[in-house]
């Protein structure tokens, strides 16, 4: 069930291509076109990312609310690969790589890289601050792009259920980043 | 979002009850209830209900994520994580107010009335 669509990068979706996709080459007149299985491996990489910024920080930091929001991080987004996982075995789908995960990935682990140079507040507050962008971002890419763009009704359904937990999330980093000084 | 519940929907039950206990010559009393609350898209619902002393009020997790039910009194008091599609039960003994130690956006309140004997 191969998609044509274009893919329309405006507004909210042009923040996850700033924020995390700060790849050379990557501009608003980028037409990649993503199909379901596509749609869902980019879903699955994005919780993976998440995953794997509280590994991160349960190595770097000693602060107890970091490590408890790294902790429930690590806990829902494997929650929800786990329900990704799923639905892709019901609907015999194969998650795809491509362009937009591929991106994702190469942002991240620029991040990560940056992440693992600090330590203590300093970490701590690039921690925060990145997981306050990152939700931002991945909230605008899910509404804005992904759900627009699945044609399943099941896997749409999924991106749907999942987005109050990433804007729970968000508001709780928005909690703790009070504590750490607001970057902007 | 207030509920009381007990009354409105029960009301004709607990009468009912009343009056054959009452012609049996026994006292009235509060026949213990179960109170449902849904844990679901990050919110629980309703997020502010009114029981009696020794209801029983059902934690229902209907999420995709572990939430707990933790006392906004410096966490003295926690369920302990409740996995999607489980639930807690708890007996109303004193007013609670909560929220989830995982998502601490999320915030709700069980007041607790005097047993009605």
């Amino acid at each position: 069930m191969e998609k044509t669509r274009k893919l329309n990068f405006k507004g909210s979706v042009l923040l996850l291509a700033s924020l995390l996709l700060a790849t050379p080459g990557y501009t608003q007149d980028t037409t990649p076109k993503l199909s379901d299985p596509e749609v869902a491996h980019v879903a699955v990489v994005a919780n993976q990312i998440d995953i794997d910024y509280a590994a991160v920080a349960k190595k770097r930091s000693k602060n107890g609310e970091i490590l408890k929001f790294a902790q429930t991080m690590a806990n829902d987004h494997a929650a929800v690969i786990e329900q990704a996982a799923a639905l892709a075995k019901k609907l015999g789908v194969t998650p795809k790589d491509n362009a937009v995960s591929k991106q994702l990935l190469e942002g991240a682990e620029k991040k990560q890289k940056e992440l693992r140079a600090l330590s203590g507040k300093a970490f701590d507050k690039a921690y925060i601050d990145n997981e306050v962008a990152y939700h931002q971002a991945v909230i605008g890419a899910v509404e804005g792009l992904l759900i627009p763009e699945t044609e399943n009704a099941e896997l749409k359904s999924l991106l749907k259920n999942v987005l109050p937990a990433l804007k729970a999330h968000l508001e709780h980093a928005q909690m703790v980043q009070k504590g750490f000084g607001a970057s902007e | 979002m207030k509920n009381l519940y007990g009354v409105n929907r029960l009301l004709p039950i607990i009468l009912l009850a009343g009056g054959m206990v009452g012609g049996c010559g026994l006292k009235s009393a509060h026949t213990p209830l179960r109170v449902e609350i849904t844990i679901q898209q990050m919110q629980f619902t309703p997020s502010e209900v009114e029981v009696y002393m020794g209801d029983t009020v059902v934690f229902v997790n209907k999420g995709i994520v572990t939430h707990d039910v933790t006392g906004e009194a410096g966490e003295a008091w926690t369920s302990g994580p409740i996995p999607a599609g489980h639930t807690f039960e708890l007996i109303a003994k004193e007013n609670l107010p909560y929220y989830c130690s995982f998502h601490p956006t999320m915030k709700g309140s069980i007041s607790v009335l005097p047993k009605n004997d």
